[in-house]
């Protein structure tokens, strides 16, 4: 499961990233990394940004780079 | 000469406010259009420091252009920038994110300090930071800053004195995923044992609060109606707000110059020279000063609350489509207004490759002063229709005009190098009390900036026109004949077979050249060409309508018709007749090859459409 398909304030973890290698870096740059704990907080109409939360942090993310996190849902 | 480095949002531009005072000026990095700003720290700091603000960056491993000025401040070594060291600028609400920026500094070997930013916001939670602490763990010195009230900048100073200074420094090899979990993992150590009674993130009023607007403010929506709220609030202010400064600064050269004029004398070349020359000039530059002042105090005012980046966030997808981000949105609405303003308030759009675009579409969108000539020519095509039909059209040519703007975009961001802060993934920042010094200084550098940088050409270039308009002089004659005489009369003359596939003659010619001083000089210049003279400006609308009426090409057919008026119409809609909007073009991009070309396609196709529109209508 991506995060455009997460649904929205459900805790997250992410298992994979795919995309090109300045998207990935600048991901993890943002402490979007492998066996993180992130929330899907907000969905824009129109599959506009989607807004992630991670630890104390929001991040606004476009759907095609959304598309490349996968991620699993925590019971 | 210390940089300042840190995350866009860090407080970093706070800092800077505190450490110079007023002593700052804008710089432009060799080759690269992105801003930084250059200062020496205040007085009341002892010893003076240059100090430079860089760029907002994640890491040291530059991804957009606006990052790679960062980078080279830092490791390219030239000679006007010999960085020596640096303030890292850290957020201390979220310092545990920010650490990778920190040790990335360290690895590359330069010397540094760390600026703790927003501690005011931990400590109204009782949340004390043990800087002590933290400064032995990451084995640099730790200042605790107050950026509301400024405590901490001289104990910063005198770390940063303390440095040992070096020069030529090297980058740190590009960080891989297990780097960043090393150092997320050592953070998140540190953290358990410097800040005592840690609370969990939702207990804390600050994020609470954050989460709290978010839910309303990026409501799908109750998010979207209060962003037009806001973005409607900001266009009025410069629309209406803006409107009667501009008619005092306006008012005040008018006054200023025919005083001149009568104290003078008729037919005085001094006088006319002092008046309609310098004065009128100088009055050309800062009839835009209550425009761009206004509207950098809205910007600021949102970007500082943090608000800004969520409305960015909002209206993204549509702005998406066409190659743009939801960042242009403000400086494009802007334009609805006035290039002017509009074209600086693209500094905010972070990605180089985006902003190019957005500076050479914001002359489509459909600025105020085509307004008079939209009245002109729409009275004079629905004369005695219903008032109906003249704004359907208006509406018409509004729309067309958003319409091309976006064609134009897209088009140009397939042709451009794409920049990586164009796929638009970004830290929010939590929701803050804007400072109203930050604000305020904002405001003022950029109309300061304005007049310094972009006052120039548009004076040198109203002085060109009025040299244009006024030689060679013929005291005799009346003021039609001295227009149809004078060097901007003459090449309208010469360059009438340019004019004539779009229905015009010579004399709407000098009306398109003279426009070029302003868009709406269009309507005064077709009033001295017909010799029209009127007390009130609806009585001059009226007798120039008539006298369009009754103008003839010399084999007696009118000139004026449905196809040459909709070809007027069309040629203004695109069209970039405007000296000020030039001006600023260069000064924004630093090039004026970006401003030649833009002119010159923009005017161009202009032309092309209205010859275009002209042939098929008649």
């Amino acid at each position: 499961m991506n995060l455009n398909s997460a649904k929205p304030h459900v805790p997250l973890r992410i298992q994979h990233i795919d995309g090109n290698e300045s998207t990935l870096q600048r991901l993890r740059e943002l402490g979007i990394l492998l066996q993180t704990e992130v929330m899907v907080v907000r969905k824009s109409p129109w599959s506009g940004p989607l807004v992630l939360r991670v630890g104390t942090a929001f991040i606004a993310m476009r759907s095609v780079d959304a598309q490349g996190v996968f991620v699993e849902e925590l019971a | 000469m210390i940089a300042l480095v840190g995350r866009p949002n860090s407080g970093k531009t706070t800092l800077f406010n505190w450490l110079t005072g007023s002593r700052f000026r804008a710089v432009n990095y060799p080759g690269a259009t992105v801003e930084c700003y250059l200062g020496q720290t205040h007085g009341r700091y002892g010893e003076s420091l240059e100090v430079i603000d860089t760029p907002g960056t994640y890491s040291l491993f530059p991804k957009s252009f606006d990052e790679e000025v960062t980078y080279q401040t830092l490791f390219k070594n030239y000679k006007e920038y010999d960085v020596q060291g640096a303030v890292v600028v850290m957020d201390a609400t979220q310092w545990q994110r920010q650490w990778p920026l920190v040790e990335q500094i360290k690895e590359s070997g330069i010397p540094a300090v760390v600026a703790l930013t927003m501690t005011d916001l931990l400590r109204k939670e009782n949340q004390n930071l043990d800087d002590k602490q933290l400064s032995e763990l990451m084995q640099l010195p730790v200042v605790p800053i107050d950026g509301q009230l400024g405590g901490g900048v001289s104990e910063l100073l005198q770390e940063v004195r303390k440095l040992e200074r070096k020069s030529g420094f090297h980058p740190p090899e590009e960080w891989s995923e297990d780097k960043y979990k090393k150092a997320q993992r050592e953070a998140s150590i540190w953290s358990a044992r410097v800040q005592k009674n840690k609370k969990n993130p939702e207990d804390l009023t600050y994020f609470d609060r954050t989460r709290y607007w978010d839910d309303i403010l990026l409501h799908p929506i109750a998010g979207l109606l209060l962003f037009f709220t806001v973005m409607f609030a900001l266009f009025s202010s410069i629309f209406w707000l803006a409107d009667p400064f501009m008619g005092w600064v306006d008012e005040g050269f008018s006054w200023l110059a025919n005083s001149i004029l009568e104290w003078g004398g008729e037919g005085s070349l001094w006088a006319d020279f002092f008046s309609n020359g310098l004065v009128a000039s100088l009055g050309a530059v800062m009839v835009f000063v209550p425009q761009i002042f206004i509207l950098f105090f809205g910007i600021s005012f949102l970007e500082d609350t943090g608000y800004l980046a969520r409305a960015a966030t909002l209206i993204d997808r549509p702005f998406s489509a066409v190659g743009l981000s939801g960042r242009s949105f403000v400086p494009l609405l802007s334009g609805y207004a006035c290039a002017v303003p509009a074209m600086m308030a693209a500094r905010n759009i972070r990605s180089a490759t985006e902003r190019w675009i957005a500076l050479f579409i914001i002359p489509l969108m459909t600025c105020s002063a085509r307004l008079p000539v939209y009245a002109l020519l729409l009275s004079f095509l629905f004369f005695g229709d219903a008032a109906w039909k003249p704004g359907l059209a208006l509406a018409g040519l509004y729309f067309s005009a958003l319409i091309l703007g976006a064609i134009a975009a897209a088009v140009l961001s397939r042709w451009l190098p794409s920049d990586n802060e164009m796929s638009f993934l970004m830290e929010l920042p939590l929701y803050r009390r804007p400072s109203l010094r930050v604000v305020l200084r904002s405001a003022i550098t950029r109309t300061l900036s304005y007049v310094r940088r972009a006052g120039p050409i548009i004076f040198v270039l109203a002085m060109l026109i009025w040299l244009g308009t006024t030689f060679p002089r013929q005291l005799d004659m009346s003021e039609t004949q001295q227009l149809q005489n004078s060097y901007i009369g003459q090449v309208g003359q010469w360059v009438e077979p340019i004019f004539e596939p779009m229905g015009s003659d010579w004399r709407i010619g000098i009306g398109l050249i003279s426009a070029f001083a302003a868009r709406e000089v269009f309507v005064s210049t077709l009033a001295i060409v017909f010799g029209v003279t009127s007390e009130t400006e609806e009585g001059l609308t009226n007798s120039l309508i008539s006298s369009m009426k009754g103008a003839l090409w010399p084999d007696g057919s009118p000139l004026f018709t449905f196809a040459s008026v909709m070809a007027i119409l069309v040629f203004f809609m695109i069209a970039l007749q405007c000296m000020s909007t030039f001006a600023i073009a260069v000064r924004e991009m630093r090039s004026w090859r970006f401003a030649l070309t833009q002119l010159i396609v923009l005017n161009l196709i202009a032309w092309s459409l209205a010859v275009v529109t002209y042939q098929i209508l008649s």
